[in-house]
């Protein structure tokens, strides 16, 4: 399913992370947009094989919704990502120190935060952030301790799933590919749907009212 | 007055995102402003000093350089009405053509 609305908060949340990236790093960070889907939980498409062991960073959200987002790499590139946090030479990171996880937390927080921030604009619904937390699993086992906090049931989750890419020009134009997935439960989802579409009549009459 | 519209799109890498922003755009371009544009594709992962002069902050942005004032445009350029207007073609358009015409 595509959403225009939702792809518009995206392209904005995608531009306001570029700006927030660029001073977590010192460098300008370029983001590639990438159209989000909205999936059921059991459809998401992400390009990891089930059994294998996946880097993430989940941030909860509470308030009007209940949701979480996810920020998922593989091991690879959380070496990559940790290089560049840290200000090591490309290629030094190995393993993940306690200084490395710190630092990946606080690129989801930025990501997922931001992310948060937007779709609370767009919405008028409030959002609260909780602790980003560092996770090193397998997807399913990932996934199921995610929603198990959401919903009972897994059909009743909703997930806006995307990729969240970037490079940096500064390192020659480096890309770094992650995967975002922020999901809700379904009537919720519902909610913050209609919300965007009430946003955006609000906006219009706005507009049209002050032409005239 | 330049007798072409000169576009510049920034991409990243060759990744279907980017085959779709280029199609997109490029039919735009065809049906409205055929022989009267100038596009250049620039791909960040390639040229990252031109992203950096331009401060491009996400991909696919199209740059309308000329005729001024500059204008950027971010996504994958699939709403045609949004292209026109962000860019203001709609009204270059009829410049254009009178340009080209009068040269």
């Amino acid at each position: 399913m595509e959403n225009k609305k939702l792809q518009m908060v995206h392209e904005q949340a995608c531009v306001q992370t570029s700006e927030a990236l660029a001073q977590l790093i010192g460098r300008q960070a370029i983001v590639d947009i990438v159209k989000p889907k909205i999936e059921k939980v059991k459809d998401l498409v992400l390009s990891f094989g089930l059994a294998e062991t996946v880097t993430a960073i989940r941030l909860p959200v509470s308030g009007q919704v209940k949701g979480a987002a996810l920020l998922l790499f593989s091991q690879e590139t959380a070496f990559k990502l940790s290089d560049l946090l840290i200000k090591k030479e490309p290629g030094t990171t190995g393993q993940l120190t306690e200084l490395d996880k710190s630092a990946l937390k606080e690129l989801g927080n930025i990501i997922c935060g931001t992310y948060f921030a937007t779709l609370s604009k767009h919405t008028g619904l409030k959002m609260i952030e909780h602790i980003a937390q560092f996770a090193f699993e397998k997807l399913p086992v990932l996934l199921e301790q995610t929603i198990t906090n959401l919903a009972e049931n897994q059909e009743n989750i909703l997930a806006i799933e995307t990729e969240f890419d970037f490079s940096v020009p500064a390192l020659k134009g480096r890309c770094f590919k992650t995967y975002f997935v922020v999901l809700f439960e379904s009537t919720q989802f519902g909610a913050i749907l209609a919300s965007l579409e009430e946003t955006e009549r609000d906006f219009i009459e706005e507009d049209v009212a002050g032409r005239i | 007055m330049a007798a072409k519209c000169i576009l510049k799109l920034y991409v990243t890498g060759q990744t279907a995102n980017s085959e779709r922003a280029i199609k997109n755009l490029k039919s735009v371009l065809e049906t409205e402003l055929k022989g009267l544009y100038t596009l250049k594709v620039i791909d960040v992962l390639k040229h990252p000093q031109l992203a950096e002069e331009d401060k491009i902050l996400a991909t696919p942005t199209l740059t309308k350089v000329l005729p001024h004032p500059v204008r950027k445009i971010i996504g994958d350029l699939s709403d045609k009405e949004k292209v026109l207007l962000g860019l203001d073609l709609t009204v270059e358009k009829e410049q254009l053509v009178d340009a080209k015409q009068g040269m």
